[in-house]
């Protein structure tokens, strides 16, 4: 499959990035090709890569048996550091607590804007959001951050 | 992720941005400003610096003959979250509450040979059957063949254009499947409320939904709701 072949390093980074696991990286990416050539479509690009990426990776991140083993194998060197003034969500434990105390939408621009390190504009273009709505939903994520981190694990 | 840490000069290339970059897939006017952002920042050309070095080797994909049972794609159907905070969707029109009432159900729409239906439901333990009150939380529920595995999408068009008031989201078919989230409806005029799948298990593309006409008529399935004054 060329897609895989020209883009399968980009997703696997990505992957990566927010799952802190080569293995479960490499499943994602290879699911989502085997999808892709189930349902024979070849017309994708790196930005729908991309976001089918996202979602299965906070698929597994919902789940609490993923998100232990997660938890046990977090191989922290595959996180980059922060380059702007957004910093990571670097505690995979938090994420998984994040990714389902939000709404599949902001935990999609939760993604986007502390993993990929996406400005709101582009958020709210992949999302299909005003600018004004991805704000607001990156507030509810630093008030969730704020909770969660507040509340006894 | 090796090496002392330097920060961006202004806002991060985002690494979406910089993979296509590395690609050579930007087109020219996105290319240039990330270009010159480049030249001036230590950090992202690092990060740009490591999208390249990374040379490993690539897994090979061998697609399989059976259907998929990867754990990501299996995962995600355990993991849907019915109840969730309601989403709130369209664009105001002046705040006069209205009722509206679900309307019938147009096209013939069918999938396999098998229909599938589309009906809106409130949330309210006052809801009344038939009438579906302005900025109550709605529900959209819909009765699908159980073999059909796909990611749903609600689009809501009305004379201000479509609108996507939930996340899309793959779910169990069943005589009576909610999607997952909720929605308001506000403003006077009628809605066309739509659901729309996809089975190929990667989000839809929105962006070419901008008229019912639009939506792919094997796939796709509307009713009209109406606003009838309160």
């Amino acid at each position: 499959m060329d897609a895989y072949t020209r883009y399968g390093r980009a997703l696997l980074r990505k992957a990566e990035r927010v799952l802190r696991n080569r293995d479960d990286a490499l499943d994602v990416v290879q699911s989502l090709f085997q999808d892709l050539y189930e349902t024979k479509r070849d017309d994708v690009d790196l930005p729908y890569l991309y976001r089918a990426v996202t979602n299965r990776c906070l698929s597994l991140l919902r789940d609490e048996r993923n998100r232990a083993r997660l938890l046990a194998e977090n191989d922290t060197s595959l996180v980059p550091q922060a380059r702007g003034s957004v910093e990571r969500i670097d505690d995979l434990d938090l994420l998984g607590k994040l990714v389902r105390a939000l709404d599949d939408e902001t935990s999609e621009i939760l993604v986007l804007h502390y993993f990929d390190d996406l400005p709101q504009e582009e958020i709210a273009s992949v999302v299909g959001l005003s600018r004004k709505t991805v704000g607001k939903r990156l507030e509810t994520i630093r008030e969730t951050v704020c909770s969660l981190q507040g509340a006894p694990s | 992720m090796t090496g002392p840490h330097v920060r961006c000069i202004g806002e991060p290339v985002s690494f979406l941005a910089l993979e296509a970059y590395a690609l050579d897939e930007l087109p020219p006017e996105a290319a240039e400003p990330v270009r010159a952002h480049l030249a001036a920042c230590d950090a992202c050309r690092a990060a740009l610096r490591e999208i390249e070095d990374d040379q490993r080797p690539l897994p090979a994909f061998v697609p399989r003959a059976a259907p998929s049972t990867a754990k990501a794609s299996s995962g995600r159907l355990r993991l849907l979250r019915f109840g969730a905070p309601a989403v709130a969707a369209m664009a105001l029109a002046a705040g006069v509450l209205l009722m509206m009432r679900s309307g019938g159900d147009h096209g013939d729409h069918r999938t396999k040979g098998r229909e599938v239906s589309l009906r809106v439901e409130g949330e309210d333990p006052s809801y009344e059957a038939g009438t579906l009150a302005v900025g109550v939380a709605l529900k959209v529920v819909v009765a699908c063949p159980p073999d059909l595995h796909a990611s749903w999408d609600v689009v809501v068009f009305d004379e201000d254009g479509a609108s996507f008031p939930l996340s899309p989201a793959r779910i169990t078919c069943e005589n009576q499947a909610a999607l997952p989230g909720a929605m308001r409806l506000r403003g006077a005029s009628d809605k066309r409320v739509c659901v729309v799948w996809d089975e190929s298990a990667v989000p839809s593309t929105r962006a070419g939904y901008r008229r019912e006409v639009d939506l792919p008529p094997e796939r796709s399935r509307c009713i009209t709701v109406r606003a009838v004054p309160r």
